[in-house]
């Protein structure tokens, strides 16, 4: 499915879908600016940008993460349900060496796959998971490097 | 109570995340010692430093747990895929939101109607679409969490049914917004009550569509909804010293006992990768299956619109 979407892709960017999207994620960007005050990757604007990467996955949940202090929980968990497609989007504010990485785990907390992959050194700005086992996941985040982090993590689905 | 927090530890959380859980239900469980009254109502509300502790002690593990709820726009996308009929008379008639006088009845039925509207908006139903955030919006306000549903913007997008997808993500995200808002304020109750009454609703639509025709996936749906259940009872029981969550607590465990017979057996195969066009795929070789009798399919459903109908009139 997701393979024949990609091929599609430049038939997707020029559809009446996308205009559609961001003509509503322009609105609440002018709208919806409740949290004034928040760095850049807190704020409204920073999260409808990166939402554009859901493409046509529903939004879901958004997971924002400024600066972690030590100790602090980097992990969430989410009910994913078989037959259900899911879209986890990395977005960062694309420092060099400070990239955002997300790892998922099934519910043994066994990982499933990272958006960096450690032989080819490649960053990857979503995962793609068609679930076929329902069950708790885990969504585990770090940062590269130790400049200022800053980023949103979001979860999108679909299901055909 | 003990068992599911066993099962919890087992299969959800970490050593050190399941310690601190632990902490925290001892903690509440003894302050629950000392009781209510027996003529205490069911919408007395607790004092608000005895909420705020609550939220403090729990912070993480309550937030662990609201993130972990599916949305309830999953289910109604799959009633939609697997050929449901949009059927709007099941779903919690705005009328009803003057009944809604105390902050507890009003956060629970915000999630009743978060689901209803998560539903009109995947069937496109948009003209619909207004009357449902109208009543959020008025009992968000009620909450003072109204600030997070922009009407204006809303009723713009609802007036045309191809707005659909913009309607459900500002929607969405509103929601998301003024969940995060009463976790910082330390109004964490609110947030668990209005995921609650998402998921209840979820389940009553996903039950009422079942009656008519169980097609797989909605049993299946159905099904699953226990390890939800279950993550649910633990925050719920959070707060089980206030009258109006111990009541809900207690139709939930009538649930939770039905779905202790419904098992889920796995079985475990390595996952692979592969990029497409840039992307990055995983290949899941795992799988699932939900071992669930009619009989027990049938209960579940009656014993869903009961709670349903106590729980929302």
């Amino acid at each position: 499915m997701i393979i024949k979407k990609n091929n599609n892709f430049f038939r997707y960017v020029f559809s009446k879908k996308l205009k559609k999207q961001l003509l509503g994620i322009s609105i609440a960007a002018f709208f919806g600016s409740l949290n004034t005050g928040f760095a850049q990757c807190s704020s409204d604007a920073f999260l409808d940008n990166c939402s554009s990467a859901l493409e046509d996955f529903t939004f879901v949940k958004s997971f924002n993460y400024e600066n972690p202090k030590g100790g602090k929980k980097n992990e969430y968990s989410y009910v994913f349900s078989k037959g259900s497609m899911y879209r986890i989007v990395v977005c960062d504010e694309n420092i060099a060496d400070n990239k955002m990485i997300i790892s998922l785990f099934d519910r043994n907390h066994k990982l499933i796959a990272s958006s960096f992959d450690k032989k080819t050194k490649k960053h990857y700005p979503t995962l793609n998971y068609p679930c076929s086992a329902t069950g708790v996941y885990y969504i585990e985040y770090t940062f590269q490097g130790d400049k200022a982090k800053c980023g949103i993590n979001i979860l999108g689905f679909n299901k055909n | 109570m003990k068992t599911t927090v066993n099962k919890y530890i087992n299969k959800h959380i970490s050593f050190k995340k399941s310690i601190n859980f632990l902490s925290v239900v001892a903690l509440l469980s003894m302050i629950s010692c000392g009781g209510g009254t027996e003529n205490e109502s069911l919408d007395a509300e607790l004092p608000a430093d005895s909420i705020a502790s609550a939220a403090n002690v729990s912070g993480d593990v309550l937030n662990d747990l609201i993130q972990s709820i599916p949305s309830p726009v999953e289910m109604a996308t799959v009633i939609k895929v697997s050929g449901g009929e949009y059927n709007e008379r099941i779903l919690n008639n705005t009328d009803n939101v003057d009944k809604y006088n105390n902050s507890y009845k009003q956060a629970f039925n915000i999630g009743i109607y978060s689901a209803d509207l998560g539903y009109i908006n995947i069937y496109e139903k948009t003209m619909s679409t207004m009357s449902y955030v109208s009543a959020i919006k008025t009992l968000a306000d009620q909450i003072k969490v109204g600030q997070f549903f922009d009407f204006a913007t809303l009723k713009n997008l609802a007036s045309n049914s191809k707005n659909s997808d913009s309607l459900l993500y500002i929607s969405m995200s509103s929601f998301n917004k003024m969940d995060s808002y009463l976790r910082e304020q330390k109004r964490g109750e609110l947030s668990v009550l209005i995921i609650t009454g998402a998921w209840l609703e979820g389940l009553h639509i996903a039950s009422e569509v079942a009656k008519v025709k169980a097609s797989d996936d909605i049993v299946e749906k159905i099904g699953e909804q226990k390890i939800v259940l279950n993550n649910l009872l633990l925050i719920v029981n959070l707060y089980n010293k206030i009258p109006y969550f111990a009541n809900v607590a207690a139709e939930l465990e009538k649930l939770k006992a039905l779905y202790d017979q419904v098992t889920i057996t796995y079985e475990y195969a390595e996952p692979e990768t592969k990029e497409v066009n840039g992307q990055l795929v995983i290949v899941d070789n795992s799988t699932s299956k939900i071992n669930m009798t009619e009989a027990q399919l049938k209960k579940i459903i009656e014993t869903t619109t009961a709670i349903r109908t106590q729980l929302v009139h």
